[in-house]
């Protein structure tokens, strides 16, 4: 019985030291949000855009120039809590001015720090419909805002 | 003749003797339900784990210490389990520490009840809940919107948790016992006093963000025992 106990003992005490291995420091938070356009119908659309910037309150974030496309991806900003979001197109302007929630996550502490982002919410736009289809953030998500326009 | 009959009596007296003496050591003694109550407690076993300090050695970021104190009841143990654990780490580029206490409360079935020398091979099931404090030091950086340095802390947070565990606890030396208690850790909840960040480390579970953790203690134990436990005896 002795000699059993010992020999799971070692086995054991092997398996527990060999736990402890080093991290990969993969991210595993996005800071993305994608934003989709949408005609009246449902189907999606596409829009030319000359600029599209993001703006805090100290700094403007250029993400897009001269693009075509019916969906984009926006970084938001992991240093605070609101952005907003310009498209401008030839001769007009449109914004999307959207907050969030962010909480610092220790992936390990050998990695830097990741900031989550959650709980999106639209605070004021100027399109006539946009929707926030999708308030949780992650790269599972297909959709977070829909611009109907 | 009759000291013929003499010595047969003489031999049945003797073998019942033995045979007496075989259900019966320093420790258990063969169950008669007439005279025994097989739930009463026979004994308190008290004990300190040593895996954890021996970690500790290995991988000085981590830090656990604990006890344990069971008591018999039939075929089950009632269990509780009490410990501090410490995660420290000024590594670059964060640095980390949670602090706190936990226990655990639940019972272990015996699955070799007949054993005369109280040697034990358990399966058993704990509740467990840390209540621990953070702090945080270190910079978000982001390619775009530059760096961030945050130095934060969070008090009173808690986790609970459910254990699944097995283990065995073998007599070393007349009251001395030794043996593991192998962990598997699931079912954890988080509840946050003032959420500044995500928990990294709970004491007691481990990384925060695994759904399950494995653990192991290693107990050496000492029981205190107050009569013979009855026990239905392994016949030979």
């Amino acid at each position: 019985m002795r000699k059993i106990f010992l020999a799971i003992f070692i086995v054991f005490s092997a398996f527990f030291i060999s736990c402890n291995d080093q991290p990969t420091c993969i991210p595993e938070q996005t800071d993305l949000i994608k934003i989709a356009f949408v005609d009246i119908v449902g189907k999606p659309k596409n829009i030319t855009l000359a600029s599209l910037t993001v703006d805090n309150s100290n700094d403007s974030f250029p993400v897009f120039n001269d693009t075509t496309a019916n969906n984009f991806i926006i970084p938001l900003n992991p240093l605070d809590s609101s952005i907003i979001i310009r498209f401008t197109q030839d001769t007009v302007s449109h914004y999307i001015a959207l907050s969030y929630t962010t909480i610092p996550i220790v992936l390990n502490p050998k990695c830097a720090l990741e900031m989550k982002f959650d709980f999106l919410k639209m605070d004021s736009t100027d399109f006539e419909e946009v929707e926030v289809v999708e308030s949780a953030i992650s790269l599972q998500t297909a959709k977070n805002i829909e611009v109907t326009h | 003749m009759r000291l013929r009959t003499k010595y047969i009596v003489l031999l049945i007296a003797i073998a019942s003797g033995a045979q007496a003496q075989e259900q019966a050591t320093k420790y258990a003694v063969k169950i008669d339900t007439t005279v025994h109550n097989k739930w009463a407690p026979t004994g308190v076993r008290v004990g300190l784990d040593i895996a954890g300090p021996i970690y500790n050695m290995l991988e000085p970021t981590i830090s656990n210490y604990e006890g344990m104190a069971d008591i018999d009841l039939g075929k089950f143990f009632a269990v509780v389990e009490m410990g501090k654990g410490t995660y420290k780490s000024s590594e670059t580029p964060t640095s980390y520490t949670s602090d706190g206490f936990f226990y655990r409360i639940g019972a272990d079935v015996n699955m070799t009840p007949k054993d005369s020398k109280l040697n034990v091979l358990f399966f058993g099931l704990r509740y467990a809940t840390s209540s621990f404090n953070e702090t945080l030091k270190g910079e978000l950086v982001n390619a775009g919107w530059g760096v961030k340095p945050i130095s934060t802390e969070q008090d009173k947070s808690r986790a609970n948790w459910v254990e699944m565990n097995i283990g065995m606890r073998v007599r070393i030396l007349e009251s001395f016992f030794m043996g593991y208690v192998l962990r598997f850790k699931l079912l954890k909840h988080n509840t946050y006093n003032n959420a500044e960040f995500e928990t990294y480390f709970i004491p007691g579970y481990g990384v925060a963000s695994n759904t399950a953790n494995w653990g192991i203690s290693y107990y050496v134990q000492y029981r205190i025992a107050w009569k013979r436990k009855p026990i239905k005896w392994k016949e030979k």
